[in-house]
C-alpha cells in the first residue's frame, strides 16, 4: 500500500496531525511528532506525545476513525491517509530517535523561512513520553494544494 | 463596563475623531504643493488620531510600481523605495482599490514568510530584506486606495505594534481623509503641470496680444474655439467677459469659457491676460482654476472646470441659516488667504462669484485682480503685461478708476472704495467678506445702504448690530481698513470656534 | 473568546488546521491558508480547495481548528460550528484580498482562488500549553 515515495515523505521535516472523531461525531485535532511505514504495506504507526493525546487515543478507543495529513516543511507536498486504528501502545525507544530526526529537520528549515524564534517553540514542544498508535490505511490522498489535489495515490 | 456601554462610549469617542477628520481635512485642502499635502496629512492623522506609523505611496509612470513619496515614524524612511502594482498587500490594494485592514500580525509577515517560502523553493539564497519603511512589530495595519476621478493617485499606509489598533471605524476615517487626499494630490500634480504651460504661454499671449484688433464675435452653440473646443451654450455674461458651456473636441470633457465682452482696448486685454496668468497660477481648492488660455478669432479666453453647482447667488434663499453658512465661509477664508499670500487683491468678492463645486466654495472671477506692489518677474512678457494693468487702475478724477467703470459691486464695495484711495489693498476684500458674512449667517444686510455709496453721497454710515456674528466677522465690518482682520488672522479665528 | 495574543496566529504565516467528521463517521484533516478574524466570537475560513471538509460540514457542522503562533510556536485549539458561506460581500472581499496579497508573492495566481468565506461561530478556545516546555 504505501509507496517508496510516500516512505520517503514520513522521513524528512514533516507536520503531522490527526484528525479524529467522537461518539457524537464531534472532530478533534492532535499534532504528533512522528510517523513510520514500510513500503507496500498498509499499516502505519504515528508517535503521539502522551501529554496532548488524550482526547485522540479517547476517540480511537470509541471508534478507531483517523484521518492524518503529511505535509513537508521544505516541499509542501501534502498527503492525507484514512484508516482505521489496530494497536494503541506506548512508544518504544527507537520513537525517539524518529522523532528527534524529524523534529531536527523541522527545527532547521522553520529556522530560516519562518523565524529562528518559532523554530525555538517548535523544538520546546513535549514529545515524549509517547504513545505508538497504529492504524491501517485503506485511502491515501494528495492534499498538496493545486490541480491534482484530492488525486488517489496507489501504491 | 456592560457591552453596550462600552460600544456607547466607544461611538462617542469616535464621533469626535469624526470632528477631527473634518477638520484634517480642511487643513489637506489648504496645502498647495504635493510634499505639503503629504506631510499635513501625515502630521495630522498622527496628531489628531495618533496614527504614528503611516506611508504614501504614487505611482510611477509606467503604473507598474508604486513608490514611497512619503513616511512618518520609521526608524528608516524608505522615500523612493518600491512595491509592484498587484504584489504583496499594498500592490493588491492598488489593484484593487479596495481598503485592506489587518488585526493580528500585520500582512507584512505573512508576506515576508510568503516571500522567503518562494525563494527557498526557487532555490534562491533565503533573503530577509524589507524594502519598505516597516515597523519591525507590527501588529495592526490598515491599507487605503487613494482614489481621484476614477484613477489610482497612490495608497496610504497605517501601522501600529498593537494588535487590532485599527476597527471598521478607524478604516472609515481614514477612508474619508483618503478620498480627500487623493483629490488634493490629483489637483496639485494636474495644476502643477498647467503652471508650467502657462508660463510657456505666457510670452506667446503677449506677442498675440499686439495683433487682436476686431470686436469678438459671440460665440454661438457647435461654434469652434482656437480648432480645441465646441461651444455648447453661452451661460451668462458679466464681469468684464460672457461665459459659455463648451465640450473639449478631444476627450468631450465639458469645461466653462470666458471672453472678452466685446472690448478690444488694449488695457482691458492686458489686464485680461493678467487674469489669466495669476488665476492659471492660483492651485488651490477654494479657488476656481484656469485649465487653459488661449487666442481665437480676435478673442482671449479662459477655460475653466464647469462648476455646476451655481453660486452662492443662487443659495439667496439659504442666508440666514448659520449652520449651512458656517462651514462654507471657513472655506472662502482660505481661498481669499491664499490670494492675500500672493499679494493678490480680489476686488470683486460677492455671492455671485463664488461658486460652489460639489458644495465646496471656490471663489471666481479675478477679473479685477491687480498686484499689490508686486511686479512678476518670470518673463519680459510679464512686464508688459503688468505696465499695462498698472496705467489702467489710476484713478480719475471721479474717485474711480476710469469714468464709467465701476471696479466692483456696489453692494460688497469696501467704503474706501468710493474716495479711489491708491492703496487699495486686502482690507477691501476683507470688508465685501465681512458683508457676505453677514448676510449668509443673519439673513439679511449688515448696513441699511451699500456703505460706499453712502461714502459717496456724504451719507454717515450706521453701525451694523453684530449680536449675532463672531466678533472676527463684525471686526473685517469696520469702516477703518486698519482696524479689520487680515484674512489669516480670519481663517485661525474660523477654524478656533467651537463646532 | 478570541484574545489578542492569538492574532498573529490568524495571518496565515505558519498554515492552520481543520479536522472536520463526515456523517458516516470518518474523520478528516487538512490545512487552511488562514483563520480570517471576524470579531471575538466569530472567525471565517477561506474555502479554497478542500471540497471534501465542505462536504463534511454540510453533513455534520462541527469542526476543529488548531492555530500555531508565528512567533512562539504555541498552539490554540478552536471548537467551531459552521454557519454559513459567502461567495460575495465584505468578507469574501476582504478575506479574497488578502489571500490575494499572500498568492502573489508565491506566484500562485488562480491556484489560491477563493470559492468562498466560510463563517463559523467560535464554541470554545483553548491553548494547549502542555504542549510545550517552559
Amino acid at each position: 500500500m504505501l509507496t517508496r515515495e510516500l516512505v520517503e515523505h514520513f522521513g524528512g521535516p514533516v507536520s503531522i496531525v490527526v484528525g479524529t472523531r467522537d461518539a457524537h461525531l464531534r472532530p478533534a485535532f492532535t499534532r504528533v511528532f512522528g510517523i513510520v511505514g514500510a513500503v507496500g504495506s498498509p499499516s502505519i504507526t504515528l508517535f503521539a506525545p502522551e501529554v496532548m493525546s488524550g482526547r485522540m487515543l479517547a476517540d480511537l478507543r470509541d471508534n478507531g476513525q483517523v484521518a492524518v495529513q503529511v505535509t513537508s516543511w521544505a516541499t509542501f507536498t501534502s498527503y492525507q491517509l484514512k484508516g482505521t486504528v489496530t494497536g494503541i501502545v506506548p512508544a518504544g525507544a527507537d520513537a525517539e530517535s524518529v522523532i528527534a530526526h524529524v523534529r531536527d529537520q523541522v527545527v532547521a528549515i522553520t529556522s530560516g523561512i519562518v523565524s529562528e524564534r518559532f523554530a525555538v517553540g517548535w523544538s520546546k514542544y513535549v514529545t515524549t513520553p509517547a504513545v505508538a498508535v497504529t492504524f491501517e490505511a485503506r485511502d491515501a490522498f494528495l492534499q498538496t494544494p493545486g490541480p491534482r489535489a484530492g488525486a488517489r495515490i496507489s501504491g | 463596563m456592560s457591552e453596550e456601554e462600552e460600544l456607547r462610549q466607544k461611538l462617542a469617542r469616535k464621533t469626535q475623531e469624526l470632528q477631527i477628520v473634518q477638520t484634517i481635512a480642511t487643513e489637506i485642502n489648504a496645502a498647495l504643493e504635493l510634499d505639503q499635502i503629504f506631510d499635513v496629512v501625515l502630521a495630522s492623522m498622527d496628531n489628531a488620531l495618533g496614527f504614528r506609523h503611516a506611508m504614501i505611496l504614487v505611482p510611477d509612470k509606467t503604473g507598474g510600481w508604486l513608490r514611497v513619496a512619503a513616511s512618518r515614524g520609521y526608524a528608516e524612511k524608505g522615500i523612493g523605495a518600491t512595491v509592484e502594482f498587484g504584489k504583496g498587500q499594498i500592490g493588491v490594494v492598488a489593484r484593487r482599490r479596495r481598503v485592506m485592514r489587518m488585526v493580528g500580525m500585520g500582512t507584512q509577515m505573512a508576506i515576508v514568510a510568503a516571500a522567503r517560502r518562494e525563494s527557498q523553493q526557487a532555490g534562491h539564497a533565503i533573503a530577509n530584506e524589507t524594502r519598505l519603511p516597516g515597523l519591525p512589530n507590527v501588529r495592526s495595519q490598515v491599507v487605503i486606495p487613494l482614489v481621484a476621478k476614477d484613477r489610482l493617485i497612490g495608497v496610504y499606509v497605517v501601522e501600529s505594534p498593537e494588535h487590532n489598533a485599527f476597527d471598521v471605524l478607524d478604516e472609515a476615517f481614514v477612508g474619508i481623509v483618503g478620498s480627500q487626499v487623493a483629490t488634493a494630490i490629483d489637483n496639485a500634480s494636474a495644476y502643477a503641470e498647467l503652471q508650467r504651460q502657462v508660463a510657456e504661454r505666457s510670452k506667446e499671449l503677449a506677442d498675440a496680444l499686439s495683433k487682436l484688433s476686431s470686436q469678438p464675435r459671440p460665440l454661438s452653440p457647435a461654434r469652434e474655439v482656437d480648432g480645441r473646443y465646441r461651444v455648447i451654450r453661452k451661460l451668462g455674461a458679466g464681469g468684464m467677459g460672457t461665459v459659455y458651456e463648451v465640450e473639449r473636441i478631444t476627450d468631450q470633457h465639458r469645461f466653462a469659457l470666458k471672453t472678452l465682452r466685446g472690448r478690444t482696448e488694449p488695457d482691458s486685454m492686458a489686464r485680461f491676460a493678467r487674469e489669466a496668468h495669476v488665476a492659471a497660477e492660483q492651485l488651490h481648492p477654494n479657488l476656481v482654476p484656469v485649465v487653459d488660455i488661449g487666442i481665437a478669432d480676435g478673442a482671449l479666453f479662459l477655460v475653466m472646470p464647469l462648476v455646476d453647482g451655481g453660486s452662492l447667488e443662487q443659495q439667496r434663499s439659504r442666508f440666514g441659516d448659520a449652520t449651512w453658512a458656517r462651514p462654507l465661509l471657513g472655506h472662502v477664508a482660505i481661498g481669499l488667504a491664499a490670494l492675500h499670500e500672493r499679494g493678490i487683491v480680489h476686488r470683486d468678492l460677492k455671492p455671485a462669484n463664488i461658486l460652489l463645486d460639489r458644495g465646496v466654495p471656490r471663489i471666481a472671477d479675478f477679473g479685477l485682480a491687480a498686484l499689490r506692489g508686486v511686479v512678476a518677474a518670470d518673463t519680459a512678457a510679464s512686464g508688459e503685461l503688468d505696465a499695462a494693468v498698472a496705467a489702467t487702475m489710476q484713478p480719475g478724477p471721479a474717485g474711480l478708476t476710469r469714468a464709467g467703470d465701476i471696479f466692483g459691486t456696489p453692494a460688497y464695495m469696501a467704503p474706501e472704495l468710493a474716495s479711489g484711495a491708491r492703496d487699495i489693498g486686502p482690507a477691501s476684500d476683507m470688508f465685501a467678506f465681512g458683508l457676505l458674512a453677514y448676510e449668509m449667517v443673519v439673513g439679511c444686510t449688515a448696513f441699511a445702504e451699500p456703505p460706499v455709496l453712502s461714502r459717496l453721497g456724504g451719507r454717515e454710515i450706521a453701525v451694523p448690530v453684530v449680536a449675532k456674528i463672531e466678533p472676527v466677522i463684525a471686526r473685517c465690518l469696520e469702516l477703518d481698513p486698519a482696524s479689520r482682520p487680515t484674512s489669516a488672522e480670519l481663517v485661525g479665528a474660523l477654524r478656533a470656534r467651537p463646532a | 473568546m478570541i484574545r489578542d495574543e492569538m492574532l498573529p496566529a490568524l495571518q496565515g504565516v505558519v498554515p492552520s488546521h481543520i479536522a472536520t467528521c463526515s456523517a458516516d463517521g470518518t474523520p478528516n484533516v487538512t490545512a487552511i491558508s488562514q483563520v480570517y478574524y471576524v470579531d471575538r466570537t466569530h472567525v471565517a475560513l477561506s474555502n479554497q480547495f478542500f471540497s471534501k471538509t465542505r462536504r463534511n460540514l454540510d453533513e455534520n457542522p462541527y469542526a476543529f481548528v488548531q492555530l500555531i503562533h508565528p512567533e512562539t510556536a504555541h498552539m490554540w485549539f478552536l471548537e467551531l460550528r459552521f454557519l454559513r458561506s459567502e461567495a460575495e460581500g465584505p468578507l469574501f472581499d476582504a478575506m479574497d484580498m488578502q489571500l490575494e496579497a499572500i498568492a502573489s508573492l508565491q506566484g500562485m495566481h488562480g491556484v489560491f482562488k477563493l470559492q468562498s468565506a466560510d463563517l463559523y461561530e467560535v464554541l470554545s478556545v483553548r491553548e494547549a500549553r502542555e504542549a510545550s516546555l517552559p
